[in-house]
């Protein structure tokens, strides 16, 4: 029987389906039956998608200009 | 067809219309590389070492690829081996400054998950609150969040902060990360879930409390 413990420690797993179908149906159950692990497991996957989509960073025209003129001294 | 797959497609696309005329020398070409690549190995550079010293990472990495191209067997996309060397370039960086200095630090530090939010015996102990909007789109339109978020990001240990820009926004499989950060699937996977809650946690506080 999963802890609500456990769904935080899986919820990753459970949300990359990497799970198998008996860790799936027992994580499931869990959350059948406990709302605060619904509301987590829901809360969860809506902050992994928005962190998604966070921005990374581009390289400047500046930066890459500055790496071609390193390896031009190279060559 | 799914983005990753049409991503991959496009990235070999790519590599094997340079690859022939990279092996030839052709500096059009490297320069070309650089243009399409310089971006992500930044993204990773910063996540590892940070603003200040990534685009001198990248610029070393670059030179090591440079002479190296000539041994590059194709076990792996260019694009994957090139962000290679820039992960190792990365991590040589902070162990030369001493920054990376133990296994705690290399397996992303805390152990326990969302610590003290459980009981002995495994029930919440502060339960979940509820959100204003738990839609990944009211959370994105909130700046002031988004700004925490990533100021949270940027403090995270150095290879779960690695681990989280590879998969969640340059989005590479597992396999990939593993080969480029040279760690285990299970290891990758425990430091993208770490970086996760640790990132959920943020969230949930700032819904909670209006501050970072």
């Amino acid at each position: 029987m999963l802890k609500c413990r456990d769904i935080a420690e899986q919820a990753s797993e459970y949300l990359e389906h990497e799970m198998t179908f008996s860790q799936r149906l027992q994580y499931r159950t869990h959350l059948f039956m406990c709302r605060h692990c619904r509301r987590f497991n829901r809360q969860f996957a809506a902050a992994v998608a928005m962190t998604r989509r966070l921005p990374q960073g581009e390289s400047s025209t500046t930066q890459i200009d500055a790496i071609k003129q390193r390896l031009e001294e190279l060559h | 067809m799914s983005v990753t797959y049409s991503t991959n497609l496009a990235v070999q696309n790519f590599e094997a219309e340079l690859l022939p005329k990279l092996r030839q020398g052709d500096k059009q070409s490297f320069n070309r590389l650089v243009e399409h690549y310089s971006g992500p190995m930044l993204g990773l550079a910063r996540s590892i070492v940070g603003d200040s010293i990534a685009d001198e990472v990248v610029q070393e990495a670059w030179i090591s690829a440079h002479r190296a191209l000539s041994r590059f067997e194709g076990r792996s996309s260019l694009k994957t081996w090139i962000l290679r060397i820039t992960a190792n370039e990365a991590k040589s960086r902070l162990r030369r400054e001493s920054r990376l200095v133990s296994l705690e630090a290399i397996s992303g530090g805390e152990t326990d998950v969302l610590p003290g939010r459980f009981q002995d015996n495994g029930h919440w102990a502060a339960a979940p609150g509820s959100w204003h909007d738990e839609s990944p789109d009211a959370l994105l339109t909130n700046h002031e969040m988004g700004d925490c978020i990533e100021r949270t990001l940027n403090h995270l240990p150095e290879l779960q902060r690695a681990v989280f820009n590879l998969k969640e926004l340059q989005n590479h499989s597992f396999d990939e990360v593993c080969n480029i950060l040279e760690i285990s699937a299970s290891n990758a996977r425990v430091l993208l879930h770490r970086a996760r809650l640790s990132l959920y946690s943020k969230i949930e506080h700032f819904q909670e409390s209006g501050e970072c």
